[in-house]
């Protein structure tokens, strides 16, 4: 019973860690410094962490103006969506 | 008291509002989408450079004579079909698997599928992507290490079947969360006493799985079904990000990239908007179809 117990426990774990690793890989490319991002010699890790990217993201691009849109977006949906039951 | 009848009327009345938004907000594009799909509607006409000539039913009469159509439906439905029974099988599995481990294990498992499921599908599909890359993705570097060097330089998305196989992964990575959510709600939501009694009166693991757990479950299970089918019967994003708009020579397109290759990269818009329409019926048929074969099995 308990050996049946840490076998689902580590199956739980493993899969957690397999599923997590295609989100761990985007915040690494976020991460990473602009030319190792597509490198022939791709590593699960980085020696250069950099918010660069994040500050290019959030400084050059219009960042905010997309957040305001989709925010808005999303309250109206949401607010609609709830609102349209309690009518009823 | 009031009458029933007058109890009937009120709740008719407050039903009113809410119809009304419903019915603006999805009878009218989908109003829009049947006008359109009758008349000859390309660029000169949304332009207004040309007039709007009413075709009829030739935009149907064109497109169930295509048969890249049918090729196409044809992989559109195996494809769905593969996506949401991998969704499901995987979603289910890992309910039960959770609803056995303890807090801590079930907890990452959890964090991880909704971060999975939270991902938007453009990073998501450009992650899975930029993993399978041919020359800079990880999975090949590992293989190759491992004493696969055959797959240095090997393209996963390049063959038909790999690339839909990737497309697949990466969309059961992305599903499966809402089914396995829902099926251990559902676990969870099993009164104690129902399985005791099952104990009680002698039943077998197996058959308090298929004759108690499973019949609990029937109706959550077929929520999850529907869904899937909608969405992997629509999918579009994968397909179009993963294998760069349909893939090589069109190999991998399903019904939703064939409609806008058509409505906006050929600019027919009336055709493509034909497309919508009978994807709609389609969903339509297939989900009265699920619903009323499970009725039966009830």
């Amino acid at each position: 019973m308990r050996r049946g117990q840490l076998v689902v426990d580590v199956a739980c774990v493993v899969i957690a860690a397999v599923v997590a690793f295609p989100l761990y890989w985007m915040v690494l490319s976020a991460l990473k410094p602009a030319g190792e991002v597509q490198s022939a010699n791709p590593k699960p890790w980085t020696g250069a962490p950099t918010f660069d990217s994040f500050r290019r993201v959030l400084d050059v691009e219009n960042f905010g103006l997309y957040f305001v849109n989709s925010l808005v977006v999303a309250v109206v949906v949401v607010a609609l969506s709830l609102a349209g039951p309690c009518w009823s | 008291m009031t009458s029933k009848r007058g109890d009937g009327r009120a709740a008719l009345l407050y039903l009113v509002p809410a119809g009304v938004v419903l019915l603006a907000l999805m009878a009218y594009p989908i109003y829009q989408l049947v006008v359109i799909s009758l008349f000859d509607y390309g660029q000169p006409q949304a332009s207004g450079a040309a007039p709007l000539v009413f075709l009829g039913f030739d935009n149907y009469v064109d497109l169930l004579s295509d048969p890249q159509f049918w090729d196409v439906l044809g992989t559109t439905v195996v494809f769905a079909g593969v996506c949401v029974v991998g969704s499901l099988v995987v979603g289910t599995a890992l309910a039960v698997l959770a609803s056995r481990a303890r807090a801590a294990p079930r907890l990452l498992l959890f964090l991880a599928a909704l971060g999975a499921w939270a991902t938007p599908t453009m990073a998501g599909s450009y992650v899975w992507l930029f993993l399978f890359d041919q020359d800079f993705g990880l999975v090949n570097e590992t293989l190759a290490s491992l004493g696969f060097g055959g797959m240095r330089g090997h393209s996963w998305t390049f063959e038909r079947f790999s690339a839909f196989g990737l497309v697949a992964g990466e969309i059961v990575w992305c599903s499966f969360p809402f089914v396995m959510v829902t099926m251990y709600a559902g676990i969870k939501a099993i009164p104690g006493e129902v399985l005791e009694a099952a104990a009680l009166d002698g039943a077998s693991a197996r058959r308090t799985a298929t004759e108690v757990i499973l019949p609990i479950l029937r109706p959550l299970l077929m929520i999850a079904t529907i869904q899937s089918i909608i969405w992997d019967f629509k999918v579009f994003t994968q397909i179009y990000v993963m294998t760069n708009g349909g893939g090589v020579a069109g190999q991998n397109l399903v019904l939703n990239v064939f409609a806008y290759q058509k409505a906006f990269a050929g600019e027919q818009y009336g055709f493509g908007a034909a497309i919508g329409v009978v994807m709609t019926v389609l969903l339509l048929m297939i989900t009265g179809l699920y619903v009323r074969a499970q009725r039966g099995v009830r």
